[in-house]
């Protein structure tokens, strides 16, 4: 009796010494999210049109909305979207008194990035999605084409990830497209197994020079350094397509394909990644390589021909997005 | 490469021929769980994060003497993610490495031990490795000993020295010994 007593006085005496439970919780401020989606209609070329990517933007939209809503945090949703065949947005954008059009070129989406810097405070979310094309090997993004006359533009990592470090608070960019995993910057004091799994660069990471920091900039990439996927989730009749990595995103954050055509009449549950009420980085990105339709790498005996291994920052901390 | 091993270990047979006259050789089973304190050496939102630990140990070749024995472990750590807090949480992770341990017996009950050791440590989540090294020390008591067998209560103080966090563990742990060759008397 007494032996039991004593290990549980020494075991409350060590649950009590965590200080994360008699410190104060930082606020956690509003959530601004924007979503880009491209259909590629108005390019030349029929081939490289993507028939999921709206509406990847817009399920997000209305998913991370819910969510925002359900943490009972103030949230506002920008929608970047290149539809049809025509050079102009459907929507203007009034940021920190600046007019932006919807239409994702790389001038509309640096002037919302810059104006939103001006408003976001240091307590607030800034999530970035991005549902369309990524340059092989160097995974640049494919924006709009400003007119008909000019070639599409494209936005590289270092650009993109400087804009969105430039804004106050916690960021998270979020990437369906190929090799986004280019946009995951290594970790100085870890390696990932998925891109080098050799033990002389864990010796390297750890005697480098390099020190870890903590991260306010997150990314979350559909794969790693390979091509990414968009399925047809409905019927052959009625067709809805989705990019494979945010159709998993999308129902980790409770969303459920009651209607495969109208996104209004989606019901949305309680997020199934969350876990103790929380949603973190590494919630989505377990629940998405558990979840996700392709499997994350080749498999022999697999089904599948294709496979996508989504990426996320590295280093000791996770980052947390919603308590619900 | 492979010629220097082989020297080595026949070496090591050679020599510890003579020893194995005065002691024992013992395999062992540890087993233990701490709080593992995550001491940052960057800037954070708290000192530290609180994790629990739980330590897996096989000492497959030991040697014991009267009052003295030292081992060569395998060492599996299991650490959880941190208790959340603010806007971060720290990650769990797996670790597998080899360990050395020594350890001193002061009287039938009361024992001191000590181990260094390194490990490959690996987020289970995000699939991203990095090694780390341990120092650990803590008393021993003895609740049990036969010819063979002996238990012992560890109270281990470990430091996990990691690149960007230095975590020092405190716990209780069980080890249990074997020696599986009964020691021959000698006229």
């Amino acid at each position: 009796m007494k032996r039991t007593l004593s290990f549980l006085m020494v075991a409350g005496l060590l649950l009590l010494a965590s200080c994360e439970l008699y410190l104060d919780e930082p606020r956690q401020g509003d959530v601004y999210h924007i979503n880009v989606a491209l259909d590629y209609e108005n390019n030349s070329s029929a081939k490289d049109n993507l028939g999921g990517t709206l509406n990847d933007a817009e399920e997000l939209h209305l998913a991370l909305g819910s969510v925002t809503a359900g943490a009972q945090r103030a949230g506002t949703g920008y929608r970047m979207i290149q539809k049809g065949s025509g050079y102009a947005g459907d929507h203007i954008y009034s940021v920190n008194s600046t007019l932006i059009s919807n239409y994702p070129t790389k001038s509309n989406i640096h002037s919302l990035l810059t104006n939103l810097s001006a408003v976001v405070q240091e307590d607030d979310l800034t999530i970035f999605t991005y549902s369309g094309h990524g340059v092989e090997e160097s995974g640049h993004l494919v924006l709009a084409k400003p007119v008909s006359t000019v070639d599409a533009e494209t936005l590289d990592p270092t650009t993109l990830l400087s804009w969105m470090a430039a804004i106050p608070g916690k960021k998270l960019i979020i990437l369906d497209s190929c090799y986004s995993g280019m946009f995951v910057d290594g970790s100085p004091s870890s390696t990932s197994t998925v891109l080098d799994n050799s033990i002389q660069k864990f010796f390297e990471t750890y005697h480098s020079s390099d020190r870890y920091e903590k991260p306010d900039l997150f990314v979350l990439s559909a794969s790693a350094h390979a091509d990414s996927y968009e399925m047809n989730y409905g019927t052959e009749a009625n067709e809805h397509k989705h990019g494979v990595f945010t159709y998993a995103l999308l129902q980790a954050l409770g969303w459920k394909h009651t209607s495969k055509t109208d996104p209004s009449l989606v019901q949305i549950f309680s997020p199934p990644a969350a876990k103790w009420g929380r949603i973190t980085v590494d919630d989505l990105f377990k629940y998405i390589t558990k979840n996700q339709v392709l499997p994350t790498r080749l498999r022999l005996f697999g089904s599948w021909s294709e496979y996508q291994h989504p990426l996320t920052t590295g280093g000791p901390l996770d980052l947390a997005l919603f308590n619900l | 490469m492979r010629r220097t091993v082989w020297t080595f270990l026949l070496l090591l047979l050679i020599f510890s021929t003579p020893l194995w006259a005065r002691g024992k050789i013992i395999c062992a089973l540890d087993l233990s769980d701490s709080l593992y304190a995550a001491i940052p050496h960057f800037e954070d939102e708290i000192p530290f994060r609180s994790s629990n630990a739980t330590s897996l140990a096989l000492g497959f070749f030991g040697y014991e003497e009267e009052a003295f024995s030292v081992s060569l472990d395998f060492h599996a750590l299991f650490v959880t993610p941190s208790i959340p807090f603010g806007n971060y949480q720290g990650r769990g992770f797996n670790s597998v490495g080899f360990r050395i341990r020594g350890s001193h017996q002061f009287n039938r009950v009361v024992g001191l031990f000590t181990s260094i050791s390194g490990e490959v440590n690996y987020y289970r989540t995000i699939k991203e490795a990095f090694i780390s090294y341990s120092v650990q020390l803590g008393p021993q008591f003895r609740v049990m000993q036969t010819e063979q067998h002996a238990i012992d209560i560890t109270i281990p103080v470990t430091i996990h020295l990691r690149k960007e966090i230095t975590a020092p563990m405190l716990g209780v742990g069980l080890r249990y010994s074997l020696a599986p060759y009964k020691k021959q008397e000698t006229l």
